[in-house]
């Protein structure tokens, strides 16, 4: 059996009110706090702390053999600290470990790699920033919003003083080529993990679809399919990513997942050469199998690989234009509170919500959306954009005056 | 063997106020389209050329008569019309009475309550002289007329139900008369069909009925009639107008006082803002007052009731569409308006709204709700063209010849039952 490389991505967006047209210079909150704290508590009781608990668990009783790394945005670092320390606490207890390895990203969860390179860098060093005082943690690897990468991405992230980066081992980049193995960046030596989407989305969105052939999925049958990569060439690494929330949330606890993932780590540690990897002790290990050529921009969402998800229609189009073309006179401005709620704006999820590919068919887009529709989430956003830049005008009139 | 449907219903385009003739016309188009044959009984005679059944009218019938081309017809004539109450039949009836009220048979009463009955009778004399597999009447004013063919063929009966007594009138202004028809029916019919999942619910909570009998079978929407080009009101758009239209009776039920509130806080916030009213009825006096009262005379427009190539024309040049009604069965025009590729704002309180998902929703008495969607639709061009371009793409899924394919299935289940 190839290492197996575990990467859990851990986000809650801070979801916007319903802003009204004629809240537009009220200045009013932009950020519906109760029903954000309501859902990450929600969250937190059935994924977070039981999950924890369990990983925990796994590395105490195998004495370090279960490692996983995670990313926490920072939006939702902030959330926990204000309101939940005791979930904090509990990734912290991970951490500590040793066996676990904090992943850096943008700390707003926002896709500024591709809409301001200076935002990105910038949003970077906030959330490592964070991962150190929350976790005295300095990460070497990074992953960007919904692992969206390309060539220049890449560029970006390896002079950001980066070690490796996650993208999707999509096909179409891949070609005949397997994502079980170490890579390089294109014209680079950034390392790149690619994610076996076919493996993780077994257990990510497979798990407890009973209409899966491969349904109820069991430890036995799982390890299989992993020991069967190892058939034609020994691979070096099966690199298992996905939404942290997997385990208790999107897959619920009746669902057996818990029970499954024990039983699935219990099973590799039968044999005494399996084993779990960290991806920076992973490419010590091993050199690139070779380049990949991320030529266009590749994400882990939807059918499409792309970032059609979040600036697919006109809405989604205007909403990014226009809260990136206000960061000039945000910067200008100065205020930093006025700067944090720009950022915030840029979280995808707000324009995940506008998604209006599948809309009518009630897929999973709309179970996270907390809009009615599509279209009123671009209004509460726009309305929100134009409160926004109010106050800046305010504040960069003010500042000509004076 | 084709199946042969006895259909009662009172209004048919061109001669209908409202979308009950013309779901009654969809319908019997998609049956025919599928082989089913239908004698279709209207109270009055009117010109109907070009239906895809044989229409009777009671007002006419002395036997039996062919019409051309396959179209064939029966009428009672009446003063009916099925958005009167029974107070306003009173005053229609004083009317026709001065002028063409020609009694043809024995008795006249002068209640819309008789009226009804009568048209029973006939339905039970006309059921007599016809050969058929199923009744099918549509709404409270021919269930007698079903009932009856029903007890003399002991052919199975389908009570379609497009709005009830509930919708019309809202509880306050509850005709218990007229509930008390719609009740026999969800009693005695063999089977009841819906409009809306939302209709449903009112018939089972509202009347008690047997959730069991009752089958959901959406309306639909020509769409060749909508495909026209836009030409109304063009220099008015020219000049930088937005316009925001209401299509409907302009009675209780549809809510144009709601639309009026909500335009008033619009057009204060946004100057190129226009409301435009297409429809009749018997609040429309009241709201060009009111709408003079609130100072926007110059800000709405009544376009009179409009049909055809002017409606949807009128529905090509809004820039929004807005559906307020106060109790909505199912909501024909804002599938007009799909069609054309307007934009739509509706009221949650429709059976339209829970089957469209590409379309902004408000409560019809969230009048502030109402007109922050409406300006925030005027004011970003980005959610009117997805809402355009997907609207039009999703309304291709009503057609009235699936809808008909659910009304086939309702009649063999009743036939074989």
């Amino acid at each position: 059996m190839p290492p197996i490389c575990l990467y859990l991505h851990t986000h809650q967006p801070q979801r916007l009110k319903k802003f009204s047209v004629f809240d537009i210079g009220e200045h009013r909150d932009y950020f519906d706090h109760e029903n954000n704290r309501q859902i990450l508590k929600k969250v937190a009781r059935k994924s977070y702390l039981p999950a924890n608990r369990m990983f925990l668990d796994l590395i105490r009783r195998s004495r370090g053999r279960f490692k996983l790394s995670l990313s926490i945005t920072g939006v939702l670092l902030e959330q926990l600290e204000a309101e939940f320390p005791e979930v904090l606490r509990s990734f912290r207890d991970l951490v500590d470990t040793g066996c676990c390895e904090l992943v850096s990203e943008t700390y707003y969860h926002s896709l500024a790699s591709v809409y301001s390179a200076e935002e990105f860098s910038r949003q970077i060093d906030l959330q490592n920033k964070a991962l150190k005082k929350h976790f005295d943690f300095l990460p070497k690897f990074f992953r960007n919003t919904e692992l969206v990468y390309n060539n220049s991405i890449a560029a970006m992230v390896e002079k950001m003083g980066f070690d490796g980066m996650l993208a999707e081992g999509w096909d179409e980049i891949l070609q005949w080529r397997s994502p079980n193995f170490l890579y390089q960046a294109k014209g680079g030596a950034l390392r790149l993990l690619a994610r076996n989407y076919k493996l993780s989305d077994d257990i990510g969105f497979r798990f407890s679809n009973r209409e899966w052939k491969e349904w109820p999925l069991t430890a036995e049958k799982y390890t299989e399919w992993i020991n069967l990569l190892n058939l034609d060439q020994e691979c070096q690494t099966v690199n298992l990513f996905m939404d942290y929330e997997t385990f208790g949330e999107h897959q619920w606890e009746e669902t057996g997942i818990f029970k499954f993932f024990e039983a699935f780590f219990w099973k590799t540690m039968e044999n005494p050469r399996n084993r779990f990897v960290l991806p920076s002790k992973l490419i010590t290990e091993i050199e690139p199998a070779g380049e990949l050529d991320f030529w266009r921009l590749v994400s882990w969402a939807d059918m499409e690989r792309d970032l059609s998800a979040w600036n697919g229609n006109k809405m989604q189009h205007a909403a990014l234009e226009k809260i990136y073309a206000l960061e000039k006179d945000v910067k200008e401005a100065g205020d930093e509170a006025l700067l944090d709620e720009w950022r915030k704006l840029q979280t995808s999820d707000h324009f995940y919500y506008m998604c209006t590919k599948w809309f009518s068919d009630g897929d999973v887009h709309k179970y996270f959306n907390p809009y009615e529709s599509p279209y009123e989430s671009f209004i509460a956003f726009m309305n929100i954009y134009n409160d926004l830049k109010i106050k800046v005008d305010d504040i960069l009139k003010t500042k000509v005056a004076a | 063997m084709p199946i042969k449907i006895l259909m009662f219903g009172w209004e048919f385009p061109p001669h209908n106020s409202g979308g009950l003739g013309v779901a009654c016309q969809g319908l019997a188009g998609g049956l025919a389209s599928l082989g089913a044959k239908i004698t279709f009984v209207l109270p009055k005679k009117n010109d109907c050329a070009g239906a895809s059944c044989r229409m009777i009218f009671a007002d006419e019938w002395t036997g039996k008569k062919i019409f051309p081309a396959g179209v064939e017809a029966i009428a009672v004539d009446s003063p009916l019309s099925p958005y009167l109450t029974a107070a306003s039949y009173q005053r229609k009836i004083a009317k026709w009475g001065e002028t063409n009220f020609k009694p043809q048979f024995s008795v006249w009463r002068r209640d819309l309550m008789g009226e009804v009955m009568r048209y029973g009778q006939i339905g039970g004399a006309i059921a007599a002289a016809e050969k058929f597999d199923v009744v099918h009447c549509h709404d409270w004013l021919s269930l007698p007329a079903g009932l009856a063919a029903k007890k003399v063929s002991k052919k199975p009966l389908v009570f379609h139900v497009h709005a009830t007594e509930y919708d019309r009138v809202g509880t306050a202004g509850l005709n218990r008369e007229i509930c008390s028809v719609e009740k026999q029916g969800f009693e005695n019919a063999d089977a009841v069909a819906a409009v809306s999942a939302y209709t449903k619910r009112r018939i089972v909570n509202d009347y008690g009925a047997a959730p069991g009998k009752i089958v959901v079978v959406p309306n639909a929407v020509n769409h060749s009639e909508y495909a026209g080009p836009a030409d109304h009101l063009l220099k008015l758009k020219k000049s930088g107008k937005k316009i925001v239209l209401f299509v409907g009776r302009l009675t209780f039920q549809k809510g144009p006082d709601y639309f009026l509130r909500a335009a008033r806080a619009v057009a204060a916030a946004d100057k190129s803002a226009m409301f435009v009213f297409s429809g009749a009825g018997d609040m429309e006096r009241w709201l060009i007052e009111e709408a003079a009262r609130l100072g926007l005379a110059d800000r709405v427009v009544f376009a009179g009731f409009l049909r055809g190539r002017n409606l949807a024309a009128l529905y090509k040049a809004a820039d929004l569409y807005v559906m307020p009604s106060v109790s909505e069965p199912f909501g024909l025009t804002s599938l007009e308006a799909l069609a054309s590729g307007a934009p739509i704002l509706i009221s949650r309180q429709s059976g339209v709204g829970e089957m469209v998902a590409h379309c902004l929703k408000c409560d019809f008495w969230d009048t502030g709700q109402m007109a922050a969607k409406m300006l925030a639709a005027l004011r970003y061009p980005e959610v009117r063209e997805e809402l355009r371009q997907n609207g039009l793409a999703e309304v291709k899924k009503f057609n009235w010849v699936d809808s008909a394919r659910k009304c086939l299935n309702i009649y063999q289940s009743v036939m074989t039952a």
